[in-house]
């Protein structure tokens, strides 16, 4: 009798879990100046645990906003530093001086797990500032979470052969030329941000399918909150993200869907200076 | 103006040369357009000519008599605008008989006029010819010409089976304009689509009942969209035409409501219209009112506009034109540095699909409109697609969007591109009614918050940053799509 309820309380238990969604680890949020006053932050943290997020590595344009974001929700929220002031900094940053006091003076008063998301192209990636900034993480130990082309990760791997890179959006790039990328650099992941080309219907495209198996620990989620609005485009993302994760291996879906970033990311606050 | 030059005059080379025939008839040694006096024929081929370039001319003169000609003159002018060229040309001898001018140049579009002068036994010959220099490039001028024609050919909606048919349109007239179909019998289609306002109602938001969260758009040339709605939730006239009625907020009627008016006022006229009693089902009706009604706004077919004649005389080859020079600028812009035909293509200028255009889309606080990304969720939901069983074309070949349409990211706060057709009668602007005039949304497009739209690849969309003279020129061209009130 004992050996029976112990079976009936093991499956109860199994059924549970199977049944609980997929926890979600959201690797590409921004909370910029613009979504402030119209997504405040109790929002948004309801935004994200409605979602189901485990967590979420979010940057802003404006730093207050993530430090506002982490302070209130320290468990679900994990910082990078953005190296826009402002939105308007996309096109310029990388040839603005003033950016790298901004990024000591960020550093030295808050913990990150990376700088970015930056947006960098080609041979952009080796002007002054770029590579004062890879320098400031390399010296800080910091991810670099670039939005980039395959021209600016790898000069961004030139000038710092041991960097943590990752590649926002996947480069927009081929699968093919992705599973190349991730192949040469060991220290390269990718988030699938804003992309659709891997998944319709709940369907996994095959030479998707083919790299995510190939690197299963290398791959990421991310909702892309660019404007703030998208931040209630939050929990319809994540849903989406479960119903094309559902079509492959369930560990690779758990690796993709919130293992790799909890794995890279969630212990990187803890660690010493 | 600047005082025309004397243009250069030039001897007559090898005059014994030059053709004299018998009187009346000579032919100039030159493929070129032919002007005549009573003492020559001239002909003269200018390189292709554009606006504020450097161009030549080859000219070739024979004597209809025994008079030869001692020296020409080429010069050229604008007679509206009383001034000539800023350059003198020369004119230089290429043998018996022919003669190039350079150094001309035409510095502003519109109506010119070459003026040759054969002077011979102490008399002029004076010979003109008109041309009209358009602004426009030949690559310009097969952008314009995919704007046209208008009205596009047009053909039955092969989804509803009363298309075009005389009795169905009645009907729909009729249920247009029929209170008694809201479920507080006091709105009509007409509330918010008003003849009068171009068939739309003037106001940010539509306002039935209630005020609901998007602008009311014309009705005006809807018969040639693909997907209805800003959001694209519907495939077919007739289902976004009974979607009104169930809303609450605009006419908050039901299927039982609707078709139990029918039933009760209209039974004669659906009768003619659908070769059928109103059935018992009241979904069937509830449909077949749509179709009616699709019928009647299938007949909503705007006229031809200032834009479309001037689009036809240049296909025609016709240069004259009465068309405005400020609305010719706007439409240079509109098809050059603006890059509006990307989106804004065809007669219709939409492309019928969606974009964001980084208008905002808080709806209160809180709460968004996702736009095109809920329209897809909402028509691959619906019973009423063309894949559904009231496509009235069994083949299901013309629901090849509802098929494949996919959902994407990008979706979210996308809107349906309108046509510009009569876009100077439908203010307010954009999904939400959020810019009250064509030059606020012209001046959207000049200071577009890139900040708003996602970064990737090469922008479609950039600030146009127009001065204020360009937003004057786009905007006036924006107003000649809306037709012309005399005719």
């Amino acid at each position: 009798m004992r050996a029976l309820i112990a079976i009936l309380l093991l499956a109860t238990a199994f059924c549970a879990k199977a049944q609980q969604p997929l926890p979600i680890f959201d690797a590409h949020v921004h909370y910029s100046h613009d979504a402030w006053d119209v997504v405040p932050v109790e929002q948004a943290i309801a935004l994200m645990r409605k979602a189901g997020l485990k967590r979420a590595l979010v940057s802003s344009s404006g730093d207050d906003g993530q430090q506002r974001l982490f302070a209130a929700a320290p468990d679900l929220v994990i910082p990078e530093l953005r190296v826009y002031r402002t939105r308007g900094e996309i096109g310029t940053w990388m040839r603005d001086e003033t950016l790298i006091p901004y990024l000591q003076e960020r550093l030295s008063r808050h913990k990150y797990v990376g700088i970015g998301e930056f947006h960098l192209y080609g041979a952009d990636a080796d002007l002054p500032v770029v590579r004062r900034m890879v320098e400031l993480a390399r010296k800080h130990n910091l991810f670099l979470h670039a939005h980039s082309d395959v021209d600016a990760v790898e000069r961004l791997f030139k000038q710092w052969p041991q960097a943590r890179i990752l590649w926002a959006h996947a480069g927009f790039d081929r699968p093919e030329r992705v599973a190349e990328m991730l192949r040469k650099h060991k220290n390269l992941w990718a988030d699938l941000a804003f992309r659709t080309d891997h998944a319709s219907g709940g369907k996994v495209d095959p030479a998707w399918r083919a790299v995510f198996l190939q690197f299963p620990d290398r791959f990421m989620v991310g909702s892309d909150t660019f404007t703030p609005e998208r931040w209630h485009y939050i929990p319809e993302h994540a849903e989406w993200s479960r119903r094309w994760l559902a079509d492959l291996p369930r560990d690779v879906a758990e690796r993709i869907a919130w293992k790799n970033g909890e794995q890279v990311f969630g212990s990187l606050l803890q660690r010493p200076d | 103006m600047e005082e025309r030059r004397t243009g250069l005059r030039l001897a007559a080379a090898a005059a014994g040369l030059i053709l004299a025939s018998v009187a009346g008839a000579c032919v100039p040694p030159l493929d070129g357009t032919r002007l005549e006096s009573p003492r020559f024929v001239l002909a003269f081929k200018p390189q292709p000519i554009s606006v504020a370039r450097h161009f030549a001319l080859d000219i070739a003169v024979c004597s209809k008599s025994p008079v030869l000609p001692e020296s020409i003159k080429v010069d050229a002018h604008m007679p509206e605008h009383k001034h000539g060229m800023n350059y003198a040309p020369e004119v230089k001898p290429l043998g018996p008989g022919r003669w190039r001018a350079e150094g001309l140049m035409f510095h502003m579009p519109g109506k010119w006029e070459f003026v040759f002068e054969v002077r011979a036994a102490g008399r002029s010959d004076r010979m003109a010819h008109p041309l009209l220099l358009s602004q426009f490039s030949k690559e310009e001028i097969a952008k314009i010409l995919q704007h046209g024609p208008w009205p596009p050919a047009s053909r039955p909606d092969p989804s509803n089976r009363v298309s075009g048919k005389p009795e169905a349109i009645a009907l729909g007239e009729k249920l247009f304009f029929e209170p008694r179909l809201s479920g507080t019998g006091s709105v009509l289609c007409a509330t918010c689509h008003a003849p009068f306002r171009a068939f739309q109602d003037g106001r940010p938001r539509g306002f039935g009942l209630q005020q609901v969260d998007r602008n009311t758009p014309t009705l005006l040339d809807v018969r040639f969209t693909r997907w209805y709605g800003w959001d694209g939730a519907h495939d077919s006239l007739w289902s976004q035409s009974f979607r009104p009625l169930l809303d609450a907020r605009e006419m908050n009627a039901s299927p039982g409501h609707v078709a139990a008016v029918v039933r009760k006022i209209f039974r004669k006229e659906y009768a003619a219209a659908f070769e059928r009693a109103p059935p018992a089902d009241d979904e069937e009706v509830l449909v077949d009112v749509g179709k009616a009604l699709a019928a009647f706004q299938e007949t909503l077919v705007s006229g031809r506009t200032a834009f479309d004649d001037f689009r036809d005389a240049l296909e025609r080859g016709d240069q004259a034109t009465s068309y405005p020079a400020a609305a010719q600028r706007g439409l240079k812009i509109f098809i050059g540095k603006g890059n509006c035909g990307t989106c804004h293509f065809g007669p219709h200028f939409t492309n019928g699909e969606f974009a964001d255009t980084g208008i905002a889309f808080f709806v209160a606080p809180g709460r968004v409109d996702p736009g095109r990304h809920g329209g897809i969720q909402k028509l691959k939901a619906s019973q009423f697609n063309l894949l559904g069983r009231y496509n009235d074309d069994r083949s299901k070949s013309n629901a090849v969007g509802t098929r494949h349409v996919e959902l994407q990211h990008r979706n979210f706060g996308e809107w349906r591109v309108p046509g510009l057709r009569n876009v100077a009668l439908t203010a307010p602007y954009m999904h939400n009614g959020a810019l009250a005039t064509l030059r606020d949304v012209v001046k959207h497009y000049s200071e577009l918050n890139v900040e708003r739209l996602h970064a990737d690849g090469e922008r479609v969309l950039k600030p146009l940053k127009l001065t204020p003279a360009e937003i004057d020129d786009l905007v006036m061209f924006l107003e000649t799509l809306s037709p012309l009130r005399d005719k």
